[in-house]
């Protein structure tokens, strides 16, 4: 999101600049009665004082516009989560903390590791771990479960993140044959 | 800088999404004549005849408004490329001064030394440091990256005579850190 958010900003703010400086030459034009640079005055003007609300290109500007704006600014409501997990110190000279990224991978990697478990996906939230893999239908979920908890808590406790999450499984029957 | 940037594309996506959605449902609205607004060929006649035809009473204020608008979003955009997280990147600092002579260091060298000497400890496959500070107490952000059987807590000991060796070269008695693990699936070397 925030990458997107980033080119949308470029985006937005170089139109944005284009569009200022254009009206600057285009008002100073028309405070000095002199020609329009790029703005065809004749032909706005003409479309202007014809347009009704119900006219085509409005509604379709209007539709675009709400379908755009609306989900832009629903993307800037979805909660966003931390770069970065705070890990825990008692040196006031130090902040310690590991990429959330890289410890879904990390997790992912000893997730993978465990046997009947296939491809897992490993997602860090706010409060908790969520762990989506499939298991060999010829084992016991229960079993796995209960490895995969265990293994995974070890590994967040040797991190010994500040918040420490909790570890959700969601385990489904694996679709393609285990190895 | 960077956290800051992407408060302020948010906040400012957000407002325009909601000026956009807004616009866009007024227009819907009115084409469907559930509300009751003045045609629009009516409203640009009206500001024809009040603002365009008499420029001597607005242009002013536009050009200026016009002109911070320009600003203000070069400067938005600008923001989008240059945001670097923390800051921009320091100068040569004078660590000492004294009556026999002047000590100064290049950040941007204490940063490769560290990291270089950071990539000795064990369990480290990568190292990055950047010095935001160096008076009165150096700053430093490391970002480690650890191998697959990597001990975090070993890592963070291990750290610390490295960032001590810093401490000397930079005469000062301690430096903050803002240390940055990234555990990674790279196996450990293997030694025969």
């Amino acid at each position: 999101m925030r990458p997107l958010n980033r080119v949308l900003a470029l985006v937005l703010g170089l139109a944005l600049a284009i569009a200022a400086v254009i009206a600057i030459v285009e008002v100073a034009l028309l405070q000095a009665d002199r020609q329009a640079w790029i703005v065809p005055r004749a032909s706005w003007h003409d479309h202007l004082r014809a347009l009704r609300w119900d006219d085509a290109s409005l509604v379709i500007t209007s539709a675009v516009l709400l379908v755009v704006g609306l989900i832009l600014a629903l993307l800037q409501l979805v909660p966003r989560l931390p770069r970065r997990l705070p890990i825990r110190t008692d040196q006031d000279t130090r902040e310690v903390s590991v990429s959330r990224r890289a410890l879904e991978g990390h997790l992912t990697r000893v997730a993978e590791r465990e046997r009947d478990v296939v491809t897992p996906k490993v997602r860090i939230r706010k409060r908790n771990v969520a762990v989506r893999a499939g298991f060999a239908t010829t084992a016991d979920p229960a079993e796995i479960a209960r490895r995969l908890r265990g293994d995974l808590g070890t590994e967040l406790e040797r991190f010994q993140l500040a918040d420490p999450p909790r570890v959700k499984l969601h385990l489904h029957p694996a679709t393609r044959r285990v190895k | 800088m960077n956290a800051t940037v992407d408060r302020v594309n948010r906040v400012v996506l957000f407002l325009v999404g909601s000026l956009f959605a807004i616009a866009g449902g007024v227009g819907l609205a009115a084409a469907n004549e559930q509300v009751d607004l003045d045609e629009p060929r009516r409203l640009y006649r009206q500001a024809v005849d009040d603002v365009v035809d008499q420029p001597a009473a607005w242009a002013t204020g536009a050009l200026a408004g016009l002109a911070i608008l320009a600003v203000l979003s070069l400067v938005w955009a600008w923001r989008q490329i240059v945001a670097r997280a923390d800051g921009p990147p320091l100068g040569t600092v004078d660590v000492e001064d004294t009556p026999l002579g002047r000590t100064t260091v290049e950040p941007v060298a204490v940063a490769r030394a560290l990291a270089q000497d950071l990539e000795s400890v064990d369990g480290v496959t990568g190292a990055k440091v950047r010095v935001l500070t160096v008076a009165p107490q150096p700053h430093i952000v490391a970002s480690v990256d650890l191998d697959a059987q990597a001990s975090p807590d070993a890592v963070r000991a291990g750290v610390e005579e490295p960032i001590a060796r810093a401490c000397r070269a930079l005469v000062v008695p301690a430096m903050t850190v803002d240390l940055r693990l990234n555990p990674s699936g790279t196996q450990p070397p293997r030694v025969l």
